[in-house]
C-alpha cells in the first residue's frame, strides 16, 4: 500500500489536500473579514452614541458657564434635531438618562446593549425650577432667590442639593430638553452670596 | 530577418514540447503542472488581512489612549474662560484679574474663599488654576481642597488649557499673562 502510494506520481492526493485546504483558508479568511465589518459595525455604533452623550454634556456644560454672578440663562436641546441622532442605529430607542453628576445614554442595536456615560463640569440638577425652590423651602424654609436667601452654611445647602440630584431621571430623545442655570442665593456673614446650578428636565 | 529566425525556433520548441507530452494538458497527471500560486495568493492575502487587521487595532488603540486628552481638551478650554470671568477673581477694572485676590485664593490658609471659588463646578473634573505673568515673575496656583495637597501634581495623565489675561498688579500696574486649567484624568472620567 505504501509503495503503490509512494510510487504513484499521479498528484490527484496532493492537488485534492491543497484545494481543500484552499476552500479551508478561504472560509476563514472571509469569515475574518465579515467579523472585522460587522466589529466596524458596533465601533462606530459606539462612537455615535458616545458623541451623544458628549454633545449633551457640552451643552450642558456651556450653559453652566454662561452668566455667572445673576440672572438665568436658558436653552432648549433636541436629540432628534442632532445630525448624527438621526443618521445612528438605534433610532428613538435610547434611553437618556441623567442626574446630578452625569449623563448615560443607554441603546440596543443588533440585540447588542451600547452605554455612553459623561460627567458634567458644572453643578447639574436634574429637576425644574418650582421643584428646586420647593425642596429649598421644605428644608431651610426659603426658596433661595434673591428677595428670600437662605441662611445656612453654603456646604451644607451644596450637601442637601447634592443628595437631591444623585437620582436618575428618565427623559425622552423626541421632546424638547430644557436645560437652565438658576441661582440659589444664601445669606453668610459677609453678605449674600450667589451660587449657580444647572437644572436639566423635561 | 532575425526576428523571424527566433520565430520559428519557438514554434518548433513548442510543437517539439507537445508531440512529447502526447497528449492534451487535461491527461497529463505527473503533477508537473499543479500550480502552486493560488498558495502564494493565499498566503499573501491572509498575510494582508492580518497586517491590515493588526494595523487597524493599533490605530485605534492609540485613540483610545488620546481620547482623554482629545474629549477633555474642550472641557479644559470651557473651564479656563469660565474661570477668567469669574467674579472672585476680577479686579476693579472690567476684564482684568486682581493680583490680591489671586494672592488669597492661593494662600493654603483660605480654605473657606476657594470653596466659594470651585463651588460652581461638579467636582468630577479636579483641576488646579495656575496663572502666571507673561514676563514670569509671579505666578499663582489655585488647587481644589477635595484632594490632598501636591495630589495634581502627581503623574496623572493631564490637559491644560490657556486663555490670555491681564493681571492687575496695583492700582498704577497691569501686565499680560496666562490663566491655565490643567485637567486631570480619573478612573470616572
Amino acid at each position: 500500500m505504501v509503495k503503490e502510494l509512494s510510487g504513484d506520481e499521479s498528484a490527484w492526493a496532493d492537488f485534492l489536500i491543497s484545494k481543500a485546504a484552499l476552500i479551508l483558508a478561504s472560509v476563514v479568511l472571509f469569515a475574518a473579514l465579515f467579523q472585522l465589518a460587522a466589529g466596524f459595525k458596533e465601533v462606530e455604533a459606539q462612537e455615535q452614541l458616545d458623541f451623544l452623550a458628549r454633545d449633551f454634556k457640552t451643552a450642558v456644560d456651556e450653559t453652566g458657564a454662561g452668566s455667572f454672578s445673576g440672572g438665568t440663562q436658558e436653552l432648549s436641546y433636541r436629540f432628534d434635531e442632532n445630525e448624527v441622532f438621526l443618521i445612528s442605529p438605534f433610532g428613538e430607542n435610547i434611553e437618556v438618562c441623567v442626574s446630578g453628576e452625569y449623563v448615560h445614554l443607554k441603546a440596543k442595536y443588533d440585540e447588542k446593549s451600547f452605554s455612553a456615560v459623561r460627567p458634567f463640569s458644572f453643578r447639574v440638577l436634574p429637576f425644574d425650577e418650582s421643584a428646586l425652590r420647593g425642596k429649598l423651602h421644605t428644608e431651610f424654609g426659603t426658596d433661595g432667590r434673591e428677595e428670600s436667601p437662605l441662611r445656612a452654611d453654603f456646604l451644607e445647602v451644596n450637601n442637601f442639593l447634592r443628595v437631591s440630584g444623585t437620582e436618575e431621571v428618565i427623559l425622552t430623545v423626541n421632546e424638547k430638553i430644557s436645560i437652565k442655570k438658576e441661582f440659589v442665593y444664601i445669606k453668610g456673614s459677609e453678605g449674600v452670596s450667589a451660587f449657580g446650578y444647572v437644572l436639566v428636565y423635561q | 530577418m532575425v526576428m523571424s529566425l527566433f520565430i520559428n525556433n519557438l514554434l518548433a520548441a513548442v510543437r517539439k514540447l507537445r508531440n512529447k507530452s502526447g497528449s492534451s494538458i487535461l491527461g497529463d497527471e505527473r503533477g508537473a503542472l499543479e500550480p502552486h500560486s493560488d498558495l502564494v495568493a493565499t498566503a499573501l492575502a491572509v498575510i494582508g488581512f492580518v497586517v491590515f487587521a493588526a494595523l487597524l487595532s493599533r490605530a485605534y488603540m492609540g485613540y483610545e489612549d488620546r481620547s482623554f486628552a482629545l474629549e477633555n481638551y474642550e472641557s479644559a478650554s470651557l473651564l479656563a474662560g469660565t474661570i477668567a470671568e469669574a467674579p472672585d477673581l476680577r479686579a476693579e477694572n472690567p476684564g482684568k484679574l486682581s493680583a490680591p485676590a489671586l494672592d488669597k485664593l492661593s494662600d493654603p490658609y483660605s480654605r473657606d474663599e476657594r470653596i466659594t471659588f470651585f463651588a460652581p463646578f461638579s467636582g468630577n473634573y479636579p483641576f488646579l488654576v495656575e496663572i502666571r505673568t507673561g514676563d514670569g515673575r509671579w505666578q499663582w496656583l489655585i488647587e481644589p481642597d477635595l484632594v490632598e495637597p501636591g495630589y495634581l501634581m502627581g503623574k496623572q495623565e493631564q490637559v491644560a488649557a490657556s486663555v490670555p489675561v491681564v493681571i492687575e498688579l496695583n492700582a498704577a500696574e497691569s501686565v499680560p499673562g496666562t490663566l491655565t486649567v490643567v485637567l486631570y484624568n480619573t478612573p470616572w472620567v
